[in-house]
């Protein structure tokens, strides 16, 4: 019985030292957290498609937990639109582009978003 | 008992027989491929089509004489207000006003007319004694520019709808002199399902520049659009996309031809092309089909005058709106004929109808001073050049990739023989070619007594004018009149290029003087029709079944136009030029 007590107490503690040295690396080494402005001013076809592919690299980091995308923002030069959640690659492949670059608009919203990172044409360029 | 048990199941037999015999197979069709089967299998089975396609040799040993541009004579627009007498001690003042605030026929669209008529009962004078008249001629903004810019007419004034018209005026040459920059309240606004604008709602302040984005990113998918040459919004909207989309908007530079060129511009207009589901030649148009098919659009550009009394209607109360554009405050202008004392008649005018009586007359007609036309921020007025540039660069990428199939089908029946209707229709069709993009493909069915093919599909080029050009000049009137046999064949025809390149546009133009006196009827091939996916643009062009032609142009968000001997060959030109 007493053998039996001490069997569950290591067991506990065993299991609440690793508990403590996850939320420890948790809180020293945190999965880091980006959101994503998809920059959908005019770009060649070609081009785009080189966006599409780093925005590949980064869902597959998302899917991988090794990256969280916090939101995913299309951004032109007439407004900004929010993903209700992180499109899929084929989706951001597929998406058109049109107008002009709008630096402004993309530097307020790199603001607001402090750990944000513009995917466009120009920022591939 | 066997005896009445096999009589039992004869009976059971034969009725099933019979009823399976009798079965309607028309009922069954739901959908493209059913229809083409139906249509080629079991309907054009029965119809005896004759070929009268031209040859190669003889489309090559064709000539096209100069065509000039059908513009009609301003005489054949009505005329409100006083009639012109010669009288030494009237000073006349005659003027061309856009339809939205001349058309006399109209209550809600006869405020000009009202103001002129009110002024004439007032006998006003100028300073030599002279008594001021005013007549108001209802002529489409538009058509007024390029018939003055052709000299069809020297009217003492000229009040389009908005400015642009007068900066083309000048870019033709003519010297215009600005009598009063506006005498009526007005703007272009996207008219809106109120489902779009809620949903847009809900992230904020809903502008012209969020409808457009979300146009342009492909989340508005039916949008209503009108010919930028003809409609004063059009033009309106053309060119407020083009300058919006050259990155003007925060320094207010105004738009060059140059900007055109640039990849920005270009992948903007065609993002914003490829939503366009329905162009029609003007946004009255629009609205027609709207009323009619609640469902036909999400978005529309057209007047707010014209949003006012859309709004009226049952079921539309809910609409939004959005204004955009430079403002449609009807400017006045006179030109270098214009007289002294016309001059001096049209500034009175323009100050009797600025007056507070006559605005609050305006406010009834829907000419309301909005919070957007108080805001005064508004893009600059470019020139007559840029916007010639603008008009062509929307005719030249207006398909955006895509083919269009255009399939002509012309009643030849012998009533068309009657009051030059079939030469008025061949002079039309001659001028209206030369609207058509190369690359889109044209054909030419008639019908009287059979249907006749004169000239198939085909990429349009100088070949396909040539033999267009000669299949016009050899048709004939005589016989009766296979109505929807012709339109079967020329429907056929199309559905086959659809099934080949099924992203390409379909319409059928469809010009008959009758009502069908042989071959197949309406009810035979109404299912067909319906799952073509052929848009359908009947012409009535006399005594025709107006009911049957109205529920064919209806099952693709179509609408009937009436056409007649004088007015045809505009009516096709500008079907052309919004289609082709």
């Amino acid at each position: 019985m007493k053998r039996t007590l001490q069997l569950l107490k290591s067991v506990g503690l065993s299991w609440l030292a690793f508990l403590v040295v996850g939320l420890a690396i948790a809180w020293l080494a945190p999965i880091p957290k980006l959101t994503v402005l998809l920059d959908r001013s005019y770009c060649p076809a070609n081009q785009w498609q080189q966006v599409a592919q780093a925005y590949s690299q980064l869902y597959d980091q998302h899917q991988h937990r090794r990256l969280i995308l916090e939101q995913v923002v299309m951004v032109s030069d007439l407004g900004q639109d929010a993903f209700a959640s992180p499109p899929t690659p084929d989706a951001v492949r597929q998406i058109s582009t049109y107008g002009q670059r709008d630096g402004d608009r993309l530097s307020q919203l790199q603001s607001t978003y402090s750990n944000s990172e513009v995917l466009g044409c120009s920022s591939q360029n | 008992m066997r005896l009445s048990t096999f009589t039992a199941w004869l009976a059971l037999g034969l009725s099933s027989g019979f009823l399976w015999a009798c079965s309607d197979p028309i009922s069954s069709i739901s959908s493209f491929e059913e229809a083409q089967v139906h249509l080629s299998d079991r309907l054009l089975s029965n119809i005896n089509v004759v070929d009268n396609s031209i040859s190669d040799t003889d489309a090559y040993n064709a000539i096209i004489p100069p065509l000039i541009e059908a513009i009609p004579d301003p005489k054949t627009y009505p005329l409100y207000g006083a009639q012109p007498t010669g009288d030494a001690n009237t000073v006349y003042l005659e003027i061309y006003s856009s339809a939205e605030k001349a058309n006399g026929a109209r209550k809600d669209e006869r405020w000009l007319v009202d103001v002129a008529e009110a002024f004439n009962r007032r006998q006003y004078k100028l300073s030599s004694g002279q008594v001021i008249q005013v007549g108001i001629r209802n002529i489409p903004s538009g058509l007024g520019a390029q018939m003055l810019g052709a000299g069809l007419g020297k009217p003492a004034g000229y009040t389009p709808a908005h400015a642009l018209w007068v900066e083309l005026l000048k870019a033709d040459g003519l010297d215009v002199v600005p009598v009063a920059p506006a005498i009526v309240a007005n703007q272009a606004v996207f008219a809106m399902q109120p489902e779009v604008y809620d949903r847009l709602a809900t992230d904020g302040e809903v502008t012209f520049d969020r409808v457009l984005d979300d146009i342009l990113a492909g989340n508005i998918e039916k949008v209503g659009y009108c010919n930028p040459y003809i409609a004063s919004p059009g033009l309106n909207f053309l060119y407020t996309l083009l300058w919006r989309s050259a990155g003007h908007a925060s320094t207010g530079a105004v738009l060059t031809v140059e900007d055109l060129n640039t990849a920005q511009t270009s992948s903007a207009f065609t993002a914003f092309q490829s939503q366009v589901t329905t162009t029609t030649p003007t946004y009255l148009d629009l609205k027609q089909i709207w009323l009619r098919q609640q469902d036909a659009f999400d978005v529309i550009v057209m007047s707010y005058q014209s949003f006012v009394g859309l709004q009226a209607q049952p079921g539309f109360d809910q609409l939004k709106h959005i204004p955009f554009g430079i403002p449609e405050t009807s400017p006045l202008v006179a030109f270098d004929w214009t007289t002294p004392a016309q001059r001096d008649a049209l500034k009175q005018f323009a100050d009797f109808a600025n007056s507070k009586e006559m605005q609050t007359l305006a406010v009834n007609h829907g000419h309301i001073q909005t919070d957007y036309l108080n805001g005064g921020s508004f893009p600059p007025i470019p020139s007559g050049d840029v916007l010639k540039a603008a008009q062509s660069f929307w005719k030249e990428r207006k398909d955006g990739g895509k083919t269009v199939y255009m399939q002509i089908v012309v009643d030849t029946s012998g009533s068309m023989a009657n009051a030059q209707r079939l030469t008025a229709v061949q002079d039309a069709l001659r001028l209206a070619s030369q609207q058509i993009n190369t690359g889109n493909q044209i054909g030419l069915v008639t019908f009287s007594d059979r249907p006749s093919h004169q000239v198939y599909l085909a990429p349009f080029n100088e070949l396909e004018q040539k033999r267009l050009f000669t299949a016009i000049n050899q048709l004939r009137a005589s016989g009766n009149t296979a109505l929807y046999d012709g339109l079967a064949v020329g429907l056929n025809e199309l559905m086959r290029s659809k099934q080949r390149d099924p992203d390409g546009e379909f319409y059928l133009l469809f010009l008959t003087d009758g009502q069908r006196t042989d071959g197949l009827d309406f009810k035979e091939l109404e299912p067909v029709m319906r799952e073509s996916e052929v848009r359908i643009y009947p012409i009535a062009y006399g005594d025709v079944n107006h009911k049957e032609l109205e529920a064919i142009a209806a099952l693709h968000e179509g609408q009937v136009f009436e056409g007649t001997p004088e007015k045809v060959q505009l009516l096709l030109q500008n079907l052309f030029q919004t289609n082709l």
